[in-house]
């Protein structure tokens, strides 16, 4: 009988697609159980996300079998994989920004909640919310239009659409870097939850600790091949790392000092600042050379505090000061002229002009120091920087006059950083600067930012990874609810526990 | 490093601009090339160019200023009939006033109250010439002052075509302000994250809008004696079909430049008078002038989206939340 259960939710083998000259996977072949969660690891283009979109039909594979539960399965296209029940969460954002959540649900399917093709879109967000319920998602709010809603919570609603068809294997690239921790650790239930009801897993993620830690087995891959299958208790950060890269990582990751370390001199003073957006009488410093990380949970104002300290927020209460150049920040243009610079969190929408050129996207941020007399702008100039960015942070590309777009993510966050630190920058605020990126190119990030730190830059670090702030801070200040409910300082010992006991 | 790589896209505008040439060259059997043409191919381009040069701001950024050819009219009429008591100086002071203050007044409710730049200036297109027709059914007949009919020759005028598109090319191509215009054309979200004053240079390009419509409108008095009510009259449509056809996007943006409106204007010119020469009736031109738009657009907006150059359907989103 083919109900005779087959202990496999997967057997795939010779599995190979080419993208033009591009091979991106060669001969991949490995077996999922039902109930096992599996992750994927590899650095950037090492060929993840087209294996899991060969899973799940967005791409056709070109030779190569798969049997689910035993049973061929030859996805070509997304509806064939739904049907076979394999839903798929995709790292780029993938919702109609002018339809509600809601509909975004059940996009294609909407046919049941409709009459004479009009939509009940109350009972789809009945529907919808269902789901969110059921799987102990977070509330969202279904009838605002997908476009007004934050990265994460554009995420939960992916995360809502590919649970509503009820699949039996569920494929999330990279879906945990848009959350922030309490929603991950509701994804991390989730993920159990499936575990035991025999369903299966397979995820992608940077953050290589929640990686381990989620996971029963781990596949690493190395340039479009699958090196080998490792039971991830076996496993640690390390030896993962080094797998992945192939090597051992030249270099520290983190930092290996203990002390907090800055000078005296302070650089961001931010007093009782209160904003439209959330913010309750917000005080910190930030001096010179320190690396001050804010950590908090998805509604704590982090993102916000960044916002407001470069100006790009109406400021309710409250002071914003650069105490060398004694000047209150008000707006962004006066935030950049004096030596500020800023990364933000949503770095295709906000920070690049993803079909400009990695010249103008090299040189966009600045454009006044290579402004001459009546105004003039030389090409030479542009050029200049934009080569100097490109080697500087090892862009791989074809040269300076390639379209962004076609970056990997890693490549596009080396400009997007790159650009402010070739400028002399005397305060610095990144928003989530490793999101998105492999191990390899978030290392040298890593590297960079601990240059600059050494060259005096303070820098303001906004981040959803927890070990990221652990690893890089001189002072973590805790947030909660828009206001400052903890600071901690590197000397005295940062551990995981004691900050998250502060957040929630 | 020198720059070699010229793409097909960048090309076009002159390929077109070519094939119409000969085109109507066949059709008119020579007559579009007789000197008397050409030079009133120049002539009447001139005024598209010039209007043109402010509006590539507007457009640049993704927006669009509709109002340059009522604008055209109100200044060049209020101008011409102060002119005509206080002389010839006094006319191009006030003209120039008019399109300042236009310009004042359409970029601060553009940039400052985010009204999107085709509502705003369709309005005041409409309010425009509303006005225009009021003044002139308010004074009668306005005439020119004296001696504008000499500043209007051939040689004048070109001489003023190429001082403008000189010193407002290279404010568009070569400043920092150029720069941050078609920069907020590829993505408006960059340039405040980066610290550019949006709002203050979107205002400042509707202001030079404004301000080169009344030379627009100057120069438009200047070749028919006197204000009338069709005066400038789709002269926005023109400017606007000119910057499209000369390969610059609807988004704007880096690939925005100021020889692609030179082109297109002469393109449109072309069409017009080609399709006239080659003895087409009224009625016929302007419906062959339509579907040879069509046609070159749909050309255009086909080698933009070529591979390598890829416009993702991100810009479709980009479109929808930019304003104005």
């Amino acid at each position: 009988m083919s109900e005779k259960k087959n202990e496999y939710a997967f057997q795939v083998t010779g599995l190979n697609k080419r993208f033009g000259p591009t091979h991106a996977n060669k001969d991949i072949n490995f077996t999922l159980k039902r109930g096992e969660v599996r992750g994927l690891a590899g650095e950037n283009g090492s060929g993840k996300s087209t294996l899991l979109s060969q899973l799940a039909g967005i791409y056709i594979s070109d030779s190569g079998t798969i049997l689910k539960d035993g049973q061929p399965y030859a996805p070509d296209s997304p509806l064939y994989a739904i049907e076979h029940g394999v839903s798929i969460v995709v790292q780029e954002l993938g919702l109609i920004g002018n339809l509600p959540a809601g509909i975004n649900v059940f996009l294609g399917r909407t046919k049941p909640f409709s009459k004479f093709g009009v939509v009940n879109v109350k009972k789809v967000q009945q529907q919808a919310n269902q789901i969110l319920d059921k799987w102990g998602l977070p509330q969202v709010p279904l009838h605002r239009m997908a476009a007004a809603m934050n990265v994460e919570t554009k995420k939960i609603v992916e995360l809502a659409r590919a649970l509503s068809t009820d699949p039996d294997i569920l494929i999330l690239d990279e879906v945990t870097q848009a959350l922030s921790q309490d929603n991950r650790v509701k994804l991390h239930k989730l993920i159990q939850k499936y575990r035991e009801l025999g369903r299966s897993v397979i995820l992608i993620t940077h953050d290589l600790e929640e990686m381990l830690e989620i996971t029963d087995s781990i596949s690493i891959l190395r340039d479009g091949e699958l090196i080998e299958t490792v039971d991830s208790k076996e496993l640690d950060v390390e030896t993962l790392r080094s797998k992945m890269v192939g090597r051992s990582l030249e270099g520290e990751y983190y930092r290996s000092d203990m002390e907090t370390s800055h000078e005296e001199e302070v650089v961001l003073s931010v007093e009782d600042l209160s904003t439209e957006s959330g913010l309750k009488d917000v005080t910190f410093q930030v001096h010179k050379g320190e690396i001050m990380a804010l950590c908090g949970l998805s509604d704590s104002g982090i993102h916000e505090v960044g916002k407001a300290v470069y100006g790009l927020t109406h400021i309710r209460k409250g002071h914003v000061r650069l105490v060398p150049d004694q000047v209150e920040i008000r707006h962004h243009s006066q935030a950049w002229k004096h030596r500020v610079g800023y990364v933000p969190k949503d770095r295709d929408n906000e920070a690049l002009m993803l079909n400009a050129s990695i010249r103008e996207n090299s040189c966009m941020s600045s454009v006044p120091q290579l402004t001459g007399k009546a105004l003039l702008v030389k090409n030479g100039d542009l050029d200049r920087l934009a080569n100097q960015v490109r080697e500087q942070f090892q862009v791989k590309c074809t040269g300076i006059d390639q379209v962004i777009n076609a970056l990997s993510g890693g490549n596009k966050q080396k400009i997007n950083l790159g650009r402010w630190l070739v400028k002399d920058l005397q305060l610095l605020v990144v928003d989530c600067p490793t999101r998105g990126v492999d191990v390899g190119v978030k290392a040298y990030l890593y590297q960079c930012l601990r240059e600059a730190k050494k060259k005096g830059m303070a820098i303001l670090m906004i981040t959803d990874e927890l070990p990221e702030a652990i690893g890089m801070a001189d002072n973590i200040l805790v947030m909660k609810d828009g206001s400052v409910s903890g600071q901690v300082t590197r000397s005295s010992g940062f551990s995981e526990e004691s900050i998250v006991q502060v957040m929630i | 490093m020198k720059r070699t790589k010229v793409q097909l896209f960048d090309l076009l505008p002159l390929i077109a601009l070519v094939v119409l040439v000969i085109a109507f060259g066949i059709t008119s059997q020579g007559r579009i090339f007789s000197p008397f043409n050409l030079k009133s191919i120049c002539t009447q381009s001139i005024p598209v160019i010039i209007g043109g040069l402010g509006v590539m701001f507007a457009v640049a950024m993704g927006g669009c200023d509709l109002s340059v050819g009522a604008v055209a009219a109100v200044s060049a009429t209020v101008g011409a009939w102060v002119g005509s008591q206080y002389g010839l100086p006094v006319m191009i002071l006030v003209a120039l006033l008019i399109g300042l203050v236009s310009g004042i007044v359409v970029g601060f409710i553009v940039s400052r109250l985010h009204v999107p730049s085709f509502m705003v200036t369709l309005a005041m297109l409409i309010g425009m010439r509303g006005f225009v027709n009021a003044l002139l059914s308010a004074w009668g007949q306005v005439y020119n002052p004296d001696g504008l009919g000499e500043l209007s020759s051939f040689g004048a005028s070109m001489a003023l075509v190429v001082v403008l598109v000189i010193v407002v090319g290279y404010v568009f191509e070569k400043t920092s302000f150029g720069y941050y215009c078609k920069g907020m054309g590829e993505n408006e979200n960059t340039m405040k994250s980066i610290g550019v004053d949006t709002a203050k240079v979107r205002h400042i390009a509707y202001i030079i809008s404004g301000v080169l419509a009344s030379v627009m409108g100057l120069v438009l008095i200047s070749s028919v004696g006197g204000s009338s009510s069709t005066l400038g009259q789709f002269m926005e449509m023109k400017i606007q079909m000119a910057i499209f056809l000369g390969g610059v996007l609807v988004t704007g943006g880096i690939k925005s430049k100021i020889y692609k409106l030179i082109l297109g204007s002469l393109s449109i010119t072309v069409i017009t008078n080609g399709l006239t020469l080659s003895g087409a009736g009224g009625g016929i031109t302007e419906m062959v002038e339509g579907i040879l738009l069509m046609l070159i657009l749909f050309v255009t907006i086909k080698t933009s989206s070529l591979p390598g150059k890829g416009r993702s359907s991100k810009d479709k989103n980009k479109q929808a939340a930019a304003v104005g």
